[in-house]
């Protein structure tokens, strides 16, 4: 019962996910393509929770479907594209170039899984394994907290390195967006002060 | 009666979800019936008392009022998101209470990540916020939405941090043993003041209740994000914003003031007066009973100092907001965090 | 697993079930009385100029950046807060480093003006 339960959950949630893929390139109104994208990456998660891979789960909401997307819904709606100054679609010759490399991305993807040596040690098919008793010589799961203290340990000890270079990363992603974002703002606010200071001799106002 | 909840896990698991979804939704009208009351008490009116005794029936005038008033989608909203964001307020709010432990081990749902699960749905909450206000095709609509996603997501950070302050006096992310935690040590209130305070703030903020509420700014947004809305789309705004605020003041409790567990006086005087005699080792019906009562009580506490401080602080204004968010609250929860971390790993090792 | 997850599929379901039913009565049981002037949109009563959907100002993306710096701080902090006993002093300072140089992005922004909402 419980076995199928699950091998249905992720065919559902599988199949939901495609479409959703699907609806998020085919859709003309970008917000409609976040929407559908917010719940493909919640059918990533519940892939996550099958594996047992609880925190991961929640990590693929909290942070994809939470937080950057968020960040995708702002960045739309500050371009706020209408109907008629939206970009024109590509012409056929584009659409049968995206289709190609799209084709060939499936084939590289699927042939790379399809000869991948782990999958012979999933007894039914990928994504329905259960989780291994040891990971690497530890446990993968402890008694009193399942997959969180295992992938902790895991993220503070094995990949100390990889988890101190996440911060250098999201580091340099926030000075990029701060400086291409607030430099012409501020250069403009100056100009229009000077502007005013000049045409009306008002004193430099304080900025609290 | 225990025994026949553990020897029906699937019966009883049903009743528990339809017992813990009913409670809250009672709770809404209620809780708007005593804001009402209580805000005409504060500002010395009399509020509203025509519909019933003492007006009690003031919240179910209000529903059939909802439900009966003509559902209007203006010329230009893009109608599928429009109906689609009232749900997307209500539902997370709702499904993040589902980890709140009302009573002793008693919670709709407890998963490994314990505490992660409320953090991770409530943030869904968002979506409903900026869709709302974009789908309205209003000006006011966009501008409310906008401030208050920015608003939300702003405190969010502080909020997740604040809430760490108090996991890692426990070292787990289990609301549970988050309480018998601090049954053996004290309430993190004192242990963790400022953490507490700081998880407060946040939460007013996250409900967008005064003095954080710029989202709706009736003088200068019309209601922000839900101008466009009327009828039961309206209300279902509203019953967002009171579970978002039940759950709030349900995790403030868990985390910061005990949960379900009481201190040792209170536990003597009821043993005096009821003949009940309390302890937190085992799961009895008395003890369930009594956990429930005492961690009603606190919720109720903090639900009355949430409508106390609307009536009574004025608005922010918006950049006084942001400061306080980003360069107030957040610096300080994380120096919070550290010196918490520090203190604990230096004395015990 | 499944025992444990009805209580919340129930949960999730009364919601749903909550949510599409108060949605449906609202357009089901009002009247419909519409005219034209109703179904404009609202803005206080003067015609309506120019279009709400504008584009407005990048402070907001700048807010929704920084708040996915806090968000996977925070997600790593999770593990941590779990294990920051057995850890000791080693994850003391691990975590620390870490802390420090995402403090030193919202320094950043900070310095640059990006928190200023005036």
């Amino acid at each position: 019962m419980e076995e199928f339960l699950k091998h249905s959950l992720f065919g559902l949630s599988g199949l939901l996910g495609v479409v959703c893929a699907v609806l998020v390139v085919t859709r003309k109104n970008p917000i409609y393509s976040a929407l559908f994208l917010i719940v493909l990456l919640g059918t990533i998660a519940i892939d996550f929770f099958l594996l047992q891979a609880e925190f991961l789960g929640f990590m693929q909401l909290l942070v994809y479907a939470g937080a950057i997307m968020v960040l995708f819904l702002f960045v739309i709606m500050l371009i706020n594209p209408r109907g008629d100054s939206l970009p024109d679609e590509g012409g056929a010759t584009d659409r049968w170039v995206a289709f190609g490399v799209a084709l060939l991305i499936f084939s590289l993807l699927f042939t790379a899984i399809a000869k991948s040596p782990r999958l012979k040690e999933f007894d039914s098919f990928p994504g329905m394994a259960a989780v291994p008793e040891t990971v690497m010589g530890t446990p993968a799961r402890t008694a009193d907290h399942g997959s969180l203290t295992a992938f902790g340990y895991e993220m503070f000890t094995t990949h100390l390195f990889v988890f101190e270079l996440t911060s250098i990363l999201v580091l340099s992603a926030i000075v990029g967006a701060v400086h291409l974002s607030l430099r012409p703002r501020r250069r403009k606010r100056e100009e229009t002060e000077a502007a005013l200071d000049s045409s009306h001799g008002r004193e430099e106002h304080a900025h609290v | 009666m225990m025994e026949w909840f553990a020897e029906n896990p699937v019966l009883s698991g049903i009743i528990k979800a339809v017992v813990l979804f009913a409670v809250p939704m009672q709770i809404v009208p209620g809780l708007i019936y005593f804001e009402r009351r209580i805000c005409a008490w504060i500002q010395d009116r009399k509020g509203p008392n025509r519909v019933g005794p003492i007006g009690a029936l003031q919240p179910l005038a209000d529903v059939v009022k909802l439900l009966m008033k003509e559902d209007i989608a203006p010329k230009g909203v893009d109608r599928a998101i429009y109906v689609l964001a009232p749900a997307l307020v209500f539902i997370p709010s709702m499904l993040a209470f589902a980890i709140v432990p009302v009573g002793m081990d008693l919670q709709v749902f407890n998963p490994n990540s314990g505490v992660i699960f409320a953090i991770t749905i409530g943030s869904f909450a968002v979506y409903g916020l900026s869709f709302g206000g974009w789908a309205s095709n209003n000006k006011y609509s966009l501008l409310g939405g906008l401030r208050s996603s920015a608003q939300m997501i702003s405190y969010e950070a502080a909020l997740f941090l604040a809430l760490m302050s108090a996991l890692m006096m426990a070292g787990t992310v289990d609301l549970n043993v988050v309480v018998r935690d601090q049954i053996a040590h004290g309430w993190n209130i004192w242990r963790q003041p400022v953490g507490a305070v700081l998880f407060l703030v946040a939460s007013f903020a996250e409900t967008n209740r005064l003095p954080f509420d710029l989202a709706e700014c009736e003088s200068e947004l019309i209601g922000g994000y839900h101008t466009e809305y009327t009828s039961m789309k309206f209300a279902m705004f509203f019953l967002g914003e009171y579970i978002a605020m039940i759950t709030m003041s349900a995790l403030m409790v868990t985390l910061f003031l005990g949960g379900w567990s009481m201190p040792t006086f209170l536990l003597t005087i009821v043993h005096d007066w009821f003949g009940v005699a309390i302890s937190f080792d085992q799961v009895t019906l008395g003890t369930m009973f009594w956990s429930i009562v005492f961690f009603s009580a606190k919720t109720s506490a903090l639900l009355f100092l949430f409508i106390w401080v609307r009536w009574t602080l004025p608005r922010f204004r918006y950049d006084q907001l942001m400061r306080l968010g980003w360069k107030v609250m957040i610096p300080v929860a994380l120096a919070n965090l550290a010196i918490t971390a520090t203190v604990i790993v230096l004395m015990e090792d | 697993m499944s025992v444990d997850l009805i209580p919340l599929v129930t949960f999730g379901l009364l919601a749903l079930v909550v949510a599409v039913g108060a949605l449906a009565a609202s357009e089901l049981l009002g009247p419909r009385r519409r005219d034209p002037e109703k179904l404009t949109s609202y803005e206080c009563g003067v015609p309506i100029f120019e279009t709400a959907r504008e584009p407005f100002h990048i402070r907001f993306y700048l807010i929704a950046i920084l708040f996915i710096l806090f968000d996977i701080e925070t997600v790593f902090m999770v593990p941590y807060v779990t294990l920051f006993r057995d850890l000791g002093v080693f994850g003391l300072v691990e975590m620390g480093t870490f802390v420090a140089i995402l403090g030193l992005g919202l320094l950043y922004c900070w310095k640059r003006g990006a928190l200023e909402w005036d």
